[in-house]
């Protein structure tokens, strides 16, 4: 086929010099935030290796914490997650759970479970939200606190326990997060250390494969699953890279809704939670960032790389396949409501590197991506490809993502390794190495199929099912988990 | 026609270039592969080690709960031990003992020469060097000049451990520097000398007194009088009674409200009255720190001053109001069971609420 008589044969050559560019923009990108978060990493772990806990947990003046725990039909695992909540290392402890209008025995669990008895139902309404029904103490655990509302999402649940929670900080979990028994001390060290905190987030860590019993997390394996296996080096590499890196380059945007510790007057100011998004966890970091700069505030949010949380991630590419679909949704709607601070000085790092960063590498990416695999194809089937190069260009990308992937095992390895066996390591590189095979190209089709679904205004949250936290043979287990997260609102 | 990266020929030097890149790249992988796997091994090897500080821990413990001099075949077993497992003993046993075992592990570490390397370690050029030395000596409880000068050491991690071990010294010198530390431009260091000086205890209430009887303190306000009050609260000691009167009418609501809690905690006369007449304070926080006050001050008198916010405009007064007659017991209770059917609803539902809840979690929520 005799291309010269198309315009598009004279366009041809910048656009695949646009491609090649976008990439070089990318390793940049993520070549500086390795660079920013190994340096964090080493600076942290100089810094608290052999430090002792102790005293800020037994410390009368230690700051205290209220955690928040949405729950939506979690009749068969709330009890277990709950008493693991009221067990975490950590003084001046309050525990929240918020039953957002569940309709199967999660209240009546809790009721047998911790002896609660309804106190006269008032709240002190700082933010606005659908109706409280109840309000429970338990006679048994007096830092636990039951709220049965009406069911609104969960944004609209964690409003309610922003309302409820006396604690100077507040810890945002989901409600099957399994959290390291010492994991709110390390989380709760950067508050103490600088006043301007008003965020902190900690690691997720995939828990499927590993051994779970009594709500923690005994043994950590690799998973055999390739699904989950996979995103175990996501995972370490978005956390260990992408979030500690941000802490050197002004700070992180993203505090995951799985774990994290927020100043509590500071969420309040900022109105709580937004209701009607997908992202909700990334557009209270940005509130709460906005209306510091806009206050001329100087303040700080910051990644913890040692305070850990467990979670089960999806097995089965429909179900990860919704959940990247939302993630990007979520992303997408965030960068839109914020749309102003993107490039604009008046919000420093945030408004010239962070934002841009997140709609040029991350938001922008799939689209490129997708951009450059469809060219492909056509200039193979045009005839105008020239192999080598291209085999030179996808073996140089493949590359390092393989190095990407095997310096995040180093990483951890070298600072707050958590795997007991070489294989468990060795399995997770091979998992990384393959990822260009095939799983990379289904989650760039589902983040565009999200970009897609948010340009024509849906904005559900798409069901999550979850098989439960499998062990090993000869292991404890836990009972399953059938969180299908507050998918109503 | 302009060729493409990808649609053209490419220059024969980029290509030369692209894969010297490709090769570096696969040498790189292979390098962090060895290196994970090094490093995996390494743990492996530290598992064995494990093992032996396991044995040398039950060995340790023995001698520690032992009498008489430490056992010279003990020593040799230990000495016999890499330094670091030596350390880890050290640091482990170190923070769990008191009394005559921890003389008898600081005689181990002088011994083994952990306390002379630690010493030497204090005075490093490197702040990492420093914090071992500070937390190994900090361990063994002892005490050295070298140590004494980290208190205020340029770096804010090596501070806060020396601030730390300084919670089991109660001489003059290190109440003073404790007290000196209090403004800190570390956060971290003034949590710690928080912590450290509500450790001291009594030792502590006549530096802290002097602290805030200083004009300059006083008038320069902020985090420094608001930690010291923290720290008074916890001490409540009669001597600390006249300097936080005189803050109880500081210019800013937030030291009102922190001197008119540690009023509470103190106690007297002269504190109920100042307490009772901070109810009428125009700011809701200074209202809130008087009501618990009365509660904690068990002021009876102070009844019907405290029904009387139960109407006030802010939920933590009322709130703090109805916690504190319940905490004054009958008397309270009764003024709260009256209010439960009171035509203000906002009485009445704090009141009920309050009444309602279970005593433990009374206990929990007006500690």
């Amino acid at each position: 086929m005799d291309l010269s008589a198309l315009s598009l044969a004279r366009l041809l050559p910048y656009f695949d010099r646009g491609i090649f560019a976008y990439f070089v923009i990318l390793i940049i990108a993520y070549g500086t935030l390795v660079a920013a978060a190994l340096w964090e990493l080493l600076a942290h772990v100089l810094r608290v290796r052999g430090e002792s806990r102790q005293w800020v947990l037994g410390s009368a003046v230690s700051p205290s914490i209220s955690i928040l725990a949405p729950a939506y039909n979690e009749e068969a695992t709330i009890a277990e997650s709950v008493t693991a909540l009221l067990a975490l290392h950590y003084a001046n402890l309050e525990v929240v759970v918020i039953n957002d209008g569940s309709p199967d025995r999660t209240l009546d669990v809790l009721r047998e479970r911790f002896a609660l008895v309804p106190v006269h139902t008032i709240v002190w309404k700082r933010l606005e939200t659908k109706p409280v029904r109840a309000l429970y103490r338990s006679r048994t655990h007096p830092n636990l606190v039951v709220v049965d509302k009406v069911n609104g999402g969960k944004a609209d649940a964690l409003n309610v326990g922003l309302n409820l929670a006396t604690g100077d900080l507040v810890c945002v979990i989901d409600a099957d997060t399994i959290v390291d028994s010492d994991a709110l001390p390390r989380l709760a060290r950067p508050f103490l250390s600088d006043a301007s905190t008003i965020a902190t987030g900690g690691m997720i860590r995939v828990a499927n494969g590993s051994r779970v019993a009594g709500g923690r997390v005994l043994e950590t394996r690799a998973p055999r699953n390739g699904i989950a296996g996979m995103q175990v080096s996501e995972y370490l590499r978005a956390f260990l890279f992408g979030r500690l890196g941000w802490n050197h380059l002004g700070g992180t945007l993203i505090i995951s809704g799985a774990f994290g510790l927020f100043q509590r007057e500071a969420m309040i100011a900022a109105g709580g939670y937004t209701h009607d998004t997908v992202g909700e966890d990334m557009e209270l970091v940005l509130k709460l960032r906005r209306r510091a700069y806009e206050a001329g505030q100087r303040h700080r949010v910051l990644f913890v790389p040692d305070a850990v949380a467990w979670t089960e991630v999806p097995e089965t590419t429909r179900v990860l396949g919704r959940q990247r679909d939302r993630w990007h949704r979520g992303l997408a709607d965030v960068l839109w409501r914020h749309r102003r601070l993107i490039f604009n000085p008046k919000y420093g790092a945030m408004g010239l590197v962070g934002l841009p960063y997140f709609l040029i590498v991350e938001l922008l990416a799939p689209v490129t991506e997708l951009i450059g695999w469809i060219a492909l194809a056509t200039w193979v089937w045009v005839g105008a490809l020239n192999g080598e190069v291209a085999l030179l260009f996808f073996l140089l990308a493949y590359g390092l993502n393989a190095l990407h992937g095997a310096l995040a095992v180093l990483a951890d390895e070298l600072s707050f390794p958590r795997y007991e066996r070489i294989r468990d390591r060795l399995l997770i590189i091979a998992w990384s190495m393959l990822e260009s095979f095939g799983y990379r190209q289904l989650t760039v089709l589902w983040r565009v199929r999200g970009l897609w679904k948010y340009l024509r205004g849906r904005t559900d949250w798409g069901r999550m099912e979850r098989r439960g936290f499998s062990t090993p043979s000869g292991g404890a287990t836990t009972p399953t988990l059938e969180s299908a997260r507050a998918a109503s609102a | 026609m302009t060729s493409g990266l990808l649609t053209g020929a490419l220059d024969d030097r980029l290509l030369v270039w692209g894969r010297w890149l490709l090769v570096s790249q696969a040498l790189l992988f292979a390098l962090l592969l060895g290196a994970v796997i090094v490093a995996a091994l390494a743990r492996w090897v530290q598992r064995v080690r494990v093992r032996r500080l396991t044995i040398a821990q039950d060995l340790l413990a023995r001698e520690l709960t032992g009498t008489g001099p430490v056992s010279r075949v003990v020593l040799a077993q230990l000495s016999a031990l890499p330094t670091g497992l030596q350390e880890r003993l050290v640091l482990e046993f170190g923070r769990t003992l008191r009394g005559a075992a921890l003389d008898r592990l600081r005689s181990v570490g002088r011994h083994l020469g952990i306390a002379a390397q630690a010493t030497r370690a204090c005075d490093s050029r490197w702040w990492w060097r420093r914090l071992h030395g500070v937390r190994m000596l900090g361990a063994l409880d002892h005490d050295c000049p070298a140590l004494r000068r980290l208190l205020a050491d340029p770096h804010p991690t090596v501070r806060v451990e020396a601030l730390h071990w300084a919670a089991g010294r109660a001489d003059a010198q290190v109440v003073s520097a404790l007290v000196e530390r209090l403004v800190d431009p570390e956060r971290l260091c003034r949590f710690t000398v928080r912590d450290s000086l509500l450790h001291l205890g009594q030792p502590a209430a006549s530096a802290l007194a002097a602290l805030l009887e200083r004009r300059d303190v006083v008038e320069q306000a902020g985090a420094l009088l608001e930690d010291a009050l923290v720290v008074a609260r916890g001490l409540a000691q009669p001597i600390l009674l006249e300097p936080v009167l005189a803050l109880s009418t500081h210019v800013e609501a937030e030291v009102r409200a922190r001197a008119v809690h540690v009023l509470g905690a103190i106690g007297s006369e002269q504190a109920a009255v100042v307490v009772v007449r901070a109810l009428g304070d125009a700011e809701a926080i200074v209202r809130q720190a008087a009501a618990r006050a009365i509660g904690e001050l068990g002021h009876w008198d102070g009844a019907l001053a405290l029904a009387a916010q139960l109407a006030d405009t802010s939920f933590p007064v009322r709130r703090e109001a109805a916690l504190s007659l319940r905490r004054l017991g009958s008397v309270g209770v009764l003024v709260l069971r009256r209010a439960r059917t009171d035509a203000n609803p906002f009485v009445a539902d704090m009141a009920s609420q309050v009444l309602d809840l279970p005593d433990s979690v009374f206990h929990r929520v007006a500690a």
